[in-house]
């Protein structure tokens, strides 16, 4: 693969806790807009792997490569400007909808983005959510309604990379699939996924499996 | 105007009796506050009795190494005092406390006395001792509020953090909400304490000018500023701690290093 054209690229990547080793000797590069699912048991790595490409968990070997800048001190803050991050379960002390889904765009780095109010209502739609939800409270609405909030604004970000936390737990299917359309089919970031669904790792281009640091691509 | 009356020792006694009540209480209920209550009543008297003494002779003496002396251990007391209640890690935190609580007090205590009461002598024992104490002892209750529930948000609520960080925000962006809380929670029964001075509540330190022989004209003016200068000191110390503190506690990727808090 031509590292020119990878937007991640690691080598030889080990991270061990407490004397286990978690993760070994993990080489892999990640084309620019591919659609990658981390999978693997309970404790097998993948929040780790996840955790070390952004910067918050650093390997005890290797090295890793975002966007063509080694995740390093010097680096990182210009990395995470082009990331942006679901996690699985999030609570902010917000009151409003809009205020959650707007949550990134307070931060000065953002400010420039400024989404319109009908880019915002298109977002919303995309996920199956409707433009009501946005003045209800954060307390009214389900933790679906809550996780395609915060997958709503992620897409709003429009980053080069957006890591998933488990995009469609919790989630019904035809939610799920609205999800998997946007993120897997339509948009042009690369998707870093942290996944047990089947049919998101079906349409992915790449599957991580830490179970056996098998990495399978198509 | 007369001073307070001498309560002679064998009165002092008298007074201890009401204990009963409270002790009683706590014994009843079996709530094991009762040795902790006997324990606390003990030692505050004999703290107090030998400040007294102390102070009595350090206020005749009234030499500026003295009382810069006196004022520094009283710093370290209530350096050690927070950083314990707080459930921070010594090794952590002994240092910023200690350098916010010596800064905030040298801008408030030069102020006060310096510009308000424009004191000739600025180290003046029975004006500086005192004044110190009363901020030192406000800024403790402050501190430990506000100093706990900052580092407990943050080393519980890290996904929030993480968040943050990861969708465009600046480690000062993304520890914004911590502040924010910290000092909403520290904050809120001072500035509502202040609210109703003089209706509900009668400071002690007005208390304590007037049963001295002060007119109440001059022990409010005193009380107005002390309640000034408490809120002042409190909450640069609360942010000066955090911020210098927020120098070590993260390494250069903006992740918490280690444990910030001790687990209880």
């Amino acid at each position: 693969m031509d590292t020119k054209i990878s937007d991640i690229i690691l080598r030889n990547i080990s991270k061990s806790f407490n004397g286990v080793k978690i993760i070994s000797n993990l080489s892999l590069e990640i084309p620019v807009g591919a659609k990658v699912a981390v999978t693997g048991k309970s404790g097998a790595g993948k929040s780790t792997l996840v955790n070390m490409l952004m910067g918050f968990i650093l390997p005890d070997n290797g090295n890793i490569t975002l966007l063509r800048m080694d995740v390093n001190e010097k680096n990182i803050d210009k990395i995470r400007e082009n990331l942006s991050w679901v996690p699985q379960e999030l609570n902010i002390d917000v009151r409003y909808v809009r205020d959650l889904l707007l949550l990134p765009f307070g931060y000065n780095k953002n400010k420039n983005i400024n989404p319109s109010e009908k880019t915002i209502i298109h977002a919303l739609d995309m996920f199956g959510l409707k433009e009501e939800i946005l003045s209800k409270y954060v307390s009214e609405i389900s933790g679906g309604e809550k996780q395609r909030v915060f997958l709503a604004s992620s897409s709003l970000l429009k980053r080069k990379i957006c890591f998933l936390d488990e995009p469609t737990s919790g989630l019904d299917s035809d939610s799920k699939r609205k999800v998997i359309k946007y993120f897997l089919n339509e948009c042009a970031s690369t998707v870093v996924a942290v996944t047990h669904d089947q049919e998101w790792m079906d349409n992915s281009n790449i599957k991580i499996d830490l179970n056996n640091n098998d990495v399978e691509g198509k | 105007m007369n001073t307070a009356i001498d309560i002679d020792w064998s009165d002092l006694a008298l007074g201890f009796i009401l204990l009963v009540i409270p002790f009683y209480i706590l014994w009843y209920y079996k709530t094991g506050l009762l040795k902790p209550a006997v324990i606390s009543v003990i030692r505050m008297t004999i703290q107090l009795l030998l400040i007294g003494l102390y102070l009595e002779y350090i206020f005749i003496l009234n030499n500026m190494w003295v009382n810069l002396a006196w004022v520094l251990i009283m710093v370290i007391i209530a350096t050690v005092t927070t950083v314990q209640r707080s459930d921070l890690y010594p090794r952590l935190y002994l240092i910023p406390v200690f350098v916010s609580l010596a800064i905030s007090l040298i801008i408030v205590d030069v102020y006060f006395l310096g510009f308000v009461i424009k004191l000739d002598n600025l180290f003046e024992a029975i004006y500086l001792i005192p004044i110190t104490g009363m901020l030192l002892g406000n800024c403790i209750r402050t501190n430990i509020i506000g100093l706990s529930s900052y580092y407990n948000k943050l080393q519980k609520e890290q996904i929030l953090y993480k968040y943050a960080l990861a969708n465009g925000a600046t480690k000062k962006e993304a520890l914004f909400p911590y502040m924010r809380n910290s000092l909403k929670t520290s904050f809120a029964p001072t500035i509502a304490t202040m609210a109703v001075v003089g209706l509900i509540s009668l400071p002690g330190m007005m208390t304590g000018q007037i049963l001295g022989g002060s007119s109440p004209s001059v022990a409010i003016k005193y009380q107005i500023m002390l309640m000034i200068t408490i809120f002042v000191s409190s909450i640069m110390t609360v942010v000066l701690t955090i911020f210098i503190s927020n120098r070590f506690i993260f390494d250069p990727f903006h992740n918490l290093r280690t444990k910030i808090i001790i687990d209880r």
